[in-house]
């Protein structure tokens, strides 16, 4: 196959335009703006890795390396700034290849080759290879999922289960379709981990660096829910119970619901994009089918025509035909992994993004029924003021005192999920821009090539049907 | 009008025939037969003539039904034409007018029109070439009829239906598809149509798959063309929903994919004009040269026959001068038939190989041609895009 996963779509670091972000992006080269504004030192459950600024971006900085042998547990908040905005030296590479099969029958999985190699001094070695089974990525990315969604961080998601396409693997069948599904997955894992490791923040957590890494990893077991698809249903379900809360939440921010209508609207017509693009691989698929079944008939009409001259032009239509054929294939491949695939990642992605907007509005939530609880507990206090009940009283006071604290939590946290989301959203669209340009670009010249291609074959065949006499 | 299936049709300047111009009503289209001629046996010199398809079937079933042509590969009748898709497009475009915003209706609007000019193109192409087949051939071109259909300045519906009720009863009997078990069960003597026998019965079926496997080829284009054009007008729509530069980058995009819809649909449809057209007219027009062979192995077979009835007649002793009589009728046909039959498909196989060549050089041309626009279009946008 010719064609290149976008893993170097993603990862070149190429300008950025304007910034479409939210009210805080007022000027894109001041990349300690969000910054500065971020940092919040007495927050006790603010992770130490915390992503601040944008996207790489060509910038006058000079890239400065992470200092080396640095523990990333023991950093204090305030260093990560600095660490944070030489990610212009985004200096990872990952490919995941080698799809090997393990066992016999049901119980056979695929393995494949997960490599690294990066100069980043939070690995251990600046290449690295490991073995690891689709499982294990699911279970990778429900650990990161349960650590960060309900923090507002956009994780990606891991790519979908599917059951006819492994059965087929399983039992054995060396047939296209199951050499086509594993080459499928073995492109949408690479490109999920790629997706995984420029996220600032999962780029260092832990999880990730022991996939990445260890060649040992305990087996996710139960995965049957884990998948992307399982946890977002998850997610969404509790969303669906918050929306159906009597009490509305009241938006004091118009950027949160402008935001969430985008991002309906884009889900609507990424969705259609997709579908389009799909019916596309489909039928270019068919031209290249029909195209290849019309060289074999012109070559049997070249072979029955009785004039010589007609008869050697119509069989080398017939090989023109059939290379022809093959480039339709091969534009399908371009089509689907370029194209495609790239919008079936976005869709999913743009799911997770509104997963994010729905634990924001969980957070309210919790956060306005502390209030509730307090002001339950304030008016039993006020009770008892005149119950005469001293015991109970030290105890309504204690509870009085414990709401206070979880409304103060609650406030904090609907705070911090709110900026987080403000910041990933920011991070999300520039990077969806980024990959949609370079894409495109990749794909009008594969569609170029093509071109080039059936001029040349044509050009060929001209004096062959010129010769006809 | 791009004449591609016969080329040499129109090298005699004593009789002109082209189709300039045709008009859709409704169910009907009227061709415009303009005639040029200098041959004495017509009125003018230079004159049009409005005829509807009915009038071309009707002219090439007088000419199947004449004995006098049975030695003639008898050019096939132009098919009906065909503007069902147009039509059901145009009855969508007009119900869903109202929910269409400005530039989806136009750019439809445009779409049909590309259509309607491309079945146009084929169906006066197809009917051009039936007249000048018949313009050319030196025994046609003297058919009364021909004349008429070319010249009598009024309707023909009622010398169709004339014609109708004279040879209504007999039609079936005269024209008959050839029947392939008696053509391949003749005893065959002659060694040129041995050969030709051999050689139109296994064309046939080769064409014939040619034709279906390149009309299947050309939906497959039809078809990228369409998506192309569903990924422009997703394209469109996510970029309205955006603002800043990444609006003009989307809307840009849109644009490339609906220019190459319109270069895929050209594409498609000039592969259809060469190519499937060619393999569809002379899958016709070899039907017609077996037609002729059938007639020659009928003729051999009542030869035949007659030898027999003239062989019982000598044993009989009884109507022998009436069965030599026969026999030698049979006899004359027969070799009538072959003499006649051998230089039309000698004279046949040069027009086929002339046409495909012509038809797939203009198809090559134009292929190289659109892939060159293509080309140009995608470097030019490449740079657009990434100078942004």
């Amino acid at each position: 196959m010719n064609v290149n996963s976008p893993e170097a779509a993603c990862l070149s670091a190429e300008d950025i335009s304007p910034s479409s972000n939210g009210p805080r992006d007022d000027d894109p080269d001041d990349l300690f703006a969000e910054a500065t504004e971020e940092v919040s030192l007495d927050s006790p459950e603010r992770q130490p890795i915390l992503s601040d600024g944008p996207s790489p971006a060509i910038t006058p900085v000079t890239p400065v390396m992470i200092s080396p042998r640095v523990d990333v547990f023991d950093r204090s908040p305030d260093q990560d700034e600095d660490e944070e905005e030489n990610r212009d030296t985004f200096d990872i590479q990952i490919s995941v290849s080698d799809p090997e099969k393990v066992g016999d029958g049901m119980n056979a999985y695929m393995v494949y080759k997960v490599t690294t190699k990066t100069s980043l001094s939070i690995f251990s070695r600046d290449e690295v290879c490991v073995k690891r089974r689709f499982s294990d990525f699911l279970g990778l990315y429900s650990k990161l999922a349960s650590k960060y969604m309900h923090m507002g961080y956009i994780v990606p998601p891991a790519p979908e289960k599917s059951i006819v396409g492994m059965t087929k693997v399983k039992v054995g069948k060396e047939d296209l379709s199951s050499v086509e599904f594993v080459e499928k997955r073995r492109s949408a894992l690479e490109r999920y981990l790629l997706r995984t490791v420029k996220h600032p923040a999962l780029l260092k957590d832990p999880d990730v660096l022991q996939f990445l890494e260890s060649s040992e990893l305990p087996r996710a077991v139960s995965t049957q829910a884990l998948s992307g698809a399982g946890i977002l249903r998850m997610v969404n379900k509790a969303a669906d119970a918050v929306n159906k809360m009597t009490i509305k939440m009241n938006e004091s921010d118009a950027w949160f619901e402008e935001k969430q209508q985008q991002f309906e609207n884009l889900d609507v017509q990424l969705r259609k994009l997709h579908a389009s693009v799909e019916s596309l691989v489909c039928h270019r698929k068919e031209l290249s089918v029909n195209t290849a079944s019309f060289a074999k008939s012109a070559a049997m009409l070249g072979n029955s025509e009785d004039h010589t001259a007609l008869s050697r032009a119509l069989s080398q239509l017939a090989e023109v035909e059939e290379k022809i054929d093959q480039l339709h294939q091969d534009q399908s491949y371009a089509d689907f992994y370029l194209i495609s695939e790239l919008l079936g990642d976005y869709v999913r992605l743009i799911t997770a993004v509104k997963g994010v907007f729905d634990q924001r509005m969980k957070a309210w939530a919790k956060w306005q029924d502390a209030q509730v609880m307090l002001q339950r507990k304030r008016e039993a206090e006020a009770k008892l003021q005149y119950a005469n009940k001293p015991d109970k009283l030290q105890q309504a006071t204690d509870e009085i005192r414990e709401w206070e604290g979880k409304v103060q939590q609650g406030e904090r946290d609907f705070e911090q999920i709110s900026k987080n989301i403000r910041r990933e959203v920011g991070r999300f669209e520039k990077d969806r821009v980024k990959d949609f340009r370079v894409v495109i670009i990749k794909y009008l010249e594969s569609l170029v090539h093509t071109q080039q291609q059936l001029i040349k074959y044509w050009e060929a065949f001209l004096p062959e049907a010129k010769a006809i006499a | 009008m791009v004449r591609s299936v016969s080329v040499d049709l129109n090298n005699d300047a004593s009789l002109v025939i082209d189709i300039p111009d045709a008009l859709c009503e409704r169910d009907k289209v009227k061709f415009t037969i303009h005639i040029k001629t200098t041959l004495s046996s017509f009125q003018k010199s230079e004159f049009s003539v409005p005829r509807q398809h009915e009038d071309f079937i009707w002219l090439h079933d007088t000419i199947v039904e004449t004995e006098e042509y049975a030695g003639l590969i008898i050019p096939p009748a132009p098919p009906k034409p065909d503007f069902e898709g147009p039509r059901e497009k145009m009855h969508k475009l007009g119900e869903g007018e109202s929910s269409m915003t400005k530039e989806e209706y136009a750019k439809m609007k445009q779409e049909l029109e590309a259509e309607y000019l491309a079945v146009f193109k084929k169906t006066v192409q197809v009917h051009e070439v039936f007249l000048q087949r018949l313009s050319s051939h030196p025994m046609f071109r003297k058919d009364r009829n021909f004349q008429i259909f070319l010249e009598y300045d009024q309707d023909l519906t009622v010398r169709r239906k004339n014609a109708k009720e004279m040879f209504g009863g007999f039609f079936k009997n005269m024209v008959k598809s050839a029947d392939e078990v008696l053509i391949s069960g003749v005893k065959e003597v002659d060694e040129f149509f041995e050969q030709e026998k051999i050689f139109l019965l296994d064309y046939s079926s080769k064409i014939k798959d040619a034709t279906a496997k390149a009309e299947k080829m050309t939906r497959s284009h039809k078809n990228v063309a369409d998506d192309y054009n569903h990924i422009s007008g997703a394209m469109n729509s996510i970029a309205a929903d955006n603002n800043t530069a990444f609006k003009k980058h989307l809307e840009k995009c849109a644009e490339v994919f609906e220019k190459l819809r319109k270069l895929e649909d050209r594409v498609a449809s000039d592969q259809e004009l060469k190519l499937t057209e060619l393999l569809r007219y002379y899958t016709r027009d070899i039907q017609a040269a077996k037609d002729l062979l059938y007639r020659r192995a009928r003729a051999l077979a009542d030869y035949e026959n007659s030898n027999k009835t003239l062989d019982k007649a000598r044993l009989k002793g009884k109507d022998i001068a009436q069965a030599e009589e026969n026999q030698k009728q049979c006899l004359r046909k027969f070799d009538k038939l072959s003499e006649s039959g051998k230089k039309e498909l000698t004279s046949f196989k040069a027009r086929r190989v002339v046409a495909f060549r012509k038809n797939l050089i203009e198809m090559t041309e134009l292929e190289i041609k659109h892939a060159k626009n293509s080309m140009s279009l995608l470097q030019g946008s490449i740079e657009i895009l990434n100078s942004n």
